[in-house]
């Protein structure tokens, strides 16, 4: 008798297992995304009928991009676009990444930075745009710049963005200091300057320099000014024989530990120090950022400040340094089409539009257009806005922000890249911490990197 | 051959627990099962199913050579060293405190517990303020105290770890202080009252008469308090991010970036699996000690 009924519930549990897991196919798409696209892009429309795409960004609505889904509304009145902003940080980019995975929810995106954007491209979630712009006569490198946006030889997505990097100075500071605005110096006259303008202790205290704390790499962007594509080898990621790599460390570690002039990446994670937050209630006399600062120094509502902001291109190595490179690389805002949009056509022309006309609603906001065509009295009277006195110094702000900062080189698409950054940081942080000497530092990411792009090439 | 009454009896039953038990196999037997395939796979996640490409053994190869994955190992067993008997001790000195008729001691217990059940994202946020190393009320305090130079917590690569400890030791006793209460209230006054008679101290009593009532208690709290810590995740995403350095990586963290910022489901379903079969292995050790120590009235 009982083993009858053990074999009945056996019966019965098999029973409700095929019947759940049968009913249940479909909402596996959660976890196991399905791996050829089942809809056809998409049957031939009757004219009037309404297309709604989704556009994601990290960039805020109220920064440019509700604007310029507005305007594009007007002009397309069969389209309806709606704009997400994701935060460009950890969680944010999760988020993207998964509704790009699920396929519905995303038609247009933007990446920001070359880590996000060649992760998403080698792991094929963008559309090949080679057919589109073909079509509309678009060359993404004579029309835009180099970038990093091919795979496979195919282009993925449109480098629309420039947002190099620069030093931000705080003017007053300097002026009090009798220090005049740099146009042209070195990485040792920068730590100088640093260390001149630090002062206090503890919680008030007032740094020299500052960086963005969200870049992987960012210990090793000094030497990204003088490689440009030497960062990069064929054996490995990044070319860490080269002695610029040690010389950017040891300069950090300076400016960090010996000199207390730069603010600690452990203290304002931390902390969750902003750089926008430290340079702009005056804890830090410069910070070494992109243009991308600009809508929050603009932003007189939320960081009200009484200096001007002054701007000096990246400090070189040597004074005669021949090639100079900006350590951001290339233009860097990327936007490209989800491979399983429903609706490309009308996502290929939203995203044109972006890049090119579509982008002067962006400049306001601090976005300088990377489109060789664009209007660039217009696009240099939006940046400064009205009164550009009372928060820039408007020539250096010329000479900087618009001006050319350095040459333009492509960063290689490798898929361990991220992996990559983030174990050469946790290297340097160690060194910084004085755990490790700064060359067995830089012996141990050589390793690190070795073995990881190993591991990823199986 | 069954009789219809009782054929109907079972299917009743199977219809009541049919949600539930659907609930188990979708949310948990199916992915378990399939993340255990995974980890004989390399697979990243966008390249859909078709990406997952068998791989044997290689993944847990991987893993014995990789320095972050040692590190992962080694931070997770001093975290269990430093937070376990911490949390066991503390908890069990003041549930004998609070086993007394003092003052406010319903308002106490609820305090004590409070902070378990609390959300773990705003607890994480108020310590990182209680342990800004300039600024903070932490600091501010040691330096009252004479300290130059107090320790830099959440900043500091020779702190963060205790400091993720420090936080998980006060969200923790409260619960375990609760089960030890009730324990407590099992143990027969009886057996006091004869040893007072007979003379026997506080030290006494304490070591003779509560301790031994108290071992199958203890031994349930330490197999959760050792399971609970080698789990430990939510400080560390929130406030160190695995930092400085590596100093406070630990494996559900490794395991969740390897899966969601790498996207490598394979690797990261390997490192779940080790860390399952490590946390079994402490379990079965403590299962079968228990015949040594663990006194059952």
């Amino acid at each position: 008798m009982v083993k009858f009924r053990r074999l009945l519930s056996a019966v019965v549990i098999c029973f409700i297992m095929t019947a759940t897991l049968s009913g249940c196919g479909g909402g596996k798409t959660q976890t196991t995304p399905k791996p050829e696209e089942p809809k056809k892009a998409e049957e031939p429309k009757k004219d009037k009928e309404k297309v709604k795409i989704t556009v994601w960004s990290g960039i805020p609505g109220e920064n440019g991009p509700d604007a310029m889904a507005q305007a594009f509304m007007k002009d397309n009145p069969d389209i309806t676009v709606e704009y997400i902003r994701y935060v460009n940080d950890e969680t944010g980019n999760t988020k993207l990444d998964t509704s790009l995975l699920s396929g519905n929810t995303v038609d247009v995106f933007v990446s920001h930075g070359p880590d996000r954007t060649i992760g998403r491209i080698t792991s094929e979630l963008a559309e090949p745009l080679d057919e589109y712009l073909k079509k509309d006569n678009i060359d993404s490198v004579k029309d835009f710049g180099p970038g990093y946006n091919t795979y496979n030889g195919k282009t993925y997505a449109l480098p629309m963005t420039n947002v190099d990097d620069f030093i931000w100075i705080n003017k007053k500071m300097f002026d009090d200091a009798k220090i005049p605005v740099p146009t042209d110096w070195t990485w040792d006259e920068f730590r100088e300057i640093a260390k001149k303008l630090s002062k206090g202790e503890g919680e008030s205290r007032v740094y020299g320099a500052m960086m963005y704390t969200g870049w992987p790499d960012g210990w090793m962007k000094p030497a990204f000014v003088k490689l440009g594509p030497d960062i990069h080898s064929d054996t490995m990621a990044i070319n860490l024989d080269n002695p610029y790599f040690k010389k950017a460390l040891d300069l950090r570690y300076n400016m960090e530990v010996v000199d207390k002039s730069w603010v600690p990446t452990p203290l304002a994670i931390a902390k969750k120090l902003t750089l926008q937050d430290m340079f702009l209630t005056q804890k830090t006399a410069m910070m070494y950022g992109g243009s991308w600062l600009l809508r929050y120094v603009k932003n007189a509502k939320d960081y009200p400040h009484d200096f001007i902001c002054a701007f000096a291109p990246l400090p070189k190595w040597e004074k005669n340094q021949d090639k100079v490179y900006n350590s951001c690389g290339s233009l860097d805002e990327n936007i490209s089409i989800n491979k399983k949009s429903a609706n490309k056509e009308a996502a290929w022309k939203y995203a044109k539009f972006w890049a090119t006309d579509g982008f002067k609603y962006m400049v306001p906001g601090g976005k300088i257009p990377g489109w060789k065509n664009a209007d660039k009295n217009q696009v240099s009277k939006d940046l400064l806005g009205d009164n550009p006195e009372k928060l820039f110094d408007v020539t250096s702000f010329k000479n900087v922000v618009l001006g050319k900062n350095g040459d333009y080189y492509v960063t290689p698409v490798i898929a361990a890249r991220r992996e990559v950054a983030t174990l050469l940081d946790q290297e340097a942080q160690k060194a910084l911490a004085g755990q490790v000497t700064v060359d067995k530092a830089i012996e141990n990411m050589k390793k690190n990197a070795e073995d990881v792009v190993k591991r990823s090439k199986k | 051959m069954i009789r219809k009454d009782k054929f109907k009896r079972y299917m009743t039953g199977y219809m009541f627990i049919m949600p539930a038990l659907m609930g188990v196999l979708v949310f948990t037997l199916f992915p378990v099962a399939f993340s255990f395939i995974l980890s004989f796979c390399d697979w990243n996640l966008f390249s859909g199913i078709k990406g997952i490409k068998f791989v044997g053994l290689d993944n847990f190869h991987v893993m014995l050579s990789d320095g972050l994955f040692t590190s992962s190992l080694f931070n997770n067993l001093l975290f269990t060293i430093i937070t376990v008997p911490a949390i066991i001790i503390m908890a069990l000195l003041i549930a004998l405190l609070l086993n007394k008729n003092i003052y406010f001691r319903g308002v106490l217990r609820g305090m004590f517990f409070f902070p378990y059940v609390s959300n773990i994202v705003a607890i994480s946020i108020v310590w990182m303020v209680l342990f800004s190393p300039e600024g903070g009320p932490i600091n501010m305090f040691l330096k009252q105290l004479g300290m130059t130079n107090p320790p830099g917590w959440l900043a500091s690569i020779k702190w963060a770890l205790p400091s993720i400890g420090i936080i998980t030791i006060w969200l923790n006793v409260g619960y375990i202080m609760v089960i030890y209460l009730a324990a407590l209230q099992g143990v027969p006054k009886s057996q006091y009252e004869a040893a007072e008679i007979d003379g026997a101290s506080g030290m006494q009593k304490f070591f003779n008469i509560t301790l031994p009532y108290l071992s199958p208690t203890t031994f349930f709290v330490l197999i959760i308090t050792l399971i609970n810590s080698f789990k430990v995740f939510g400080p560390v995403n929130i406030l160190t991010h695995g930092g400085p350095g590596s100093s406070s990586y630990v494996l559900v963290y490794y395991t969740y970036v390897t899966a969601f910022r790498y996207y490598k489901m394979g690797y990261a379903s390997a490192m779940a699996w080790i860390l399952f079969i490590i946390i079994f292995a402490f379990t079965i050790i403590q299962w079968r000690g228990q015949k040594k120590w663990v006194n059952y009235m």
